[in-house]
């Protein structure tokens, strides 16, 4: 289970388009890594030493959300939905990179072909409030499975 | 390779599952987040009578949330209404449960969980603790036809960890796997497969 977005060529992982609908799943990251500091609670996915300093920024911010005892209300507003203008600074192109499926279809491709040369028979890709209409850019993708 | 989609739940979420359908995607997974979207089994169930092919699944339901006499009874209900399309897709609750400020559920706990409803679903007579006392319970007529459980109603856990993808090979049940790491998600894989091998789970015990 995973999501992102079909890049054009040349379009860079933080555009708008792909923000709006891979941005959600990449501040995930950010949501988690708030929760280990603030609450004690796993991850349980490790940090890309290359977005390290952005994770950290973003704890940094959640530590300031109130009210204070709950930052959890905060943190998780809009998770996996949309991105909050406060964390829009952290949700960068490499942190779309490193916790998405955010590329150009022909390296999807590749990586969907290395998914299911590993074994995995299904992949599910999230479609975010708003973005129903990137369902019609999978779907193409899908059809190179066939 | 088949294609699903999940779903931050929208109570007419059936729209995009629909078109989903027509461009041959094999699955919907609907997120069981009561704080932050709407309930999947009503956006199910529409999803259920609006589509004819594609799969429906909680992706993934958090036992907490719903004690097992209510969840076997959802799926039942749902499996009437699209039977033989339904998926019981559980947990033990990252995303439901961190909106709450709370932790996941324990392993043992969500097994025992499964166990009830996977039971209830077979149509058989089952020991569950409610109200902190355990007693028997089983869906009392289901021959009458208000509910399906003849139609099976597969299960699949979300395991991010070793042990959860042991308990998930423990219950023979489906693997979901959730990242955006290919490298990861290799590793994982590979993992799974071991643990799903025969006396793996005793093997791996002794160490």
């Amino acid at each position: 289970m995973t999501g992102g977005a079909i890049l054009e060529e040349g379009e860079p992982a933080d555009s708008p388009r792909a923000i709006a609908q891979a941005g959600p799943r990449a501040a995930m990251l950010l949501h988690r890594a708030a929760d280990a500091a603030l609450a004690g609670l796993p991850t349980m996915v490790a940090t890309p030493p290359s977005v390290a300093d952005t994770v950290a920024g973003y704890v940094e911010l959640a530590r300031k959300f109130t009210p204070q005892g709950a930052h959890y209300l905060e943190n998780h507003r809009g998770h996996l939905m949309f991105v909050k203008p406060e964390e829009r600074p952290f949700v960068t192109a490499e942190l779309i990179r490193r916790t998405t499926f955010t590329a150009t279809e022909r390296e999807l491709k590749e990586r969907i072909a290395a998914l299911a040369e590993a074994g995995y028979s299904e992949i599910a890709l999230q479609v975010v409030p708003g973005q129903e209409h990137a369902i019609e850019d999978w779907g193409r993708l899908r059809r190179a499975f066939v | 390779m088949q294609f699903a989609l999940a779903i931050p739940t929208d109570a007419d979420s059936w729209r995009v599952v629909r078109r989903a359908e027509e461009l041959g995607f094999a699955r919907a997974w609907f997120y069981d987040t009561q704080m932050l979207s709407a309930d999947p089994f009503v956006a199910m169930a529409a999803a259920a009578v609006k589509t004819t092919r594609i799969r429906l699944g909680t992706g993934v339901l958090i036992p907490s949330n719903r004690i097992a006499p209510v969840a076997a009874n959802a799926f039942a209900s749902l499996n009437k209404l699209a039977p033989g399309r339904i998926d019981f897709g559980v947990g033990t609750g990252f995303t439901g449960r961190r909106a709450m400020g709370l932790g996941a559920i324990k392993l043992a706990d969500l097994e025992k969980y499964v166990r009830v409803v996977m039971a209830l679903l077979r149509g058989e007579t089952v020991e569950a603790e409610i109200e902190q006392k355990t007693r028997l319970i089983r869906l009392l007529n289901p021959e009458i036809g208000l509910i399906n459980i003849r139609d099976p109603i597969p299960l699949y856990l979300a395991a991010s960890g070793p042990r959860a993808r042991g308990l998930t090979a423990k219950l023979g049940a489906g693997w979901i796997a959730a990242g955006g790491d290919v490298e990861s998600a290799v590793a994982g894989m590979a993992d799974m497969r071991e643990r799903r091998l025969p006396g793996a789970g005793r093997s791996r015990s002794k160490r």
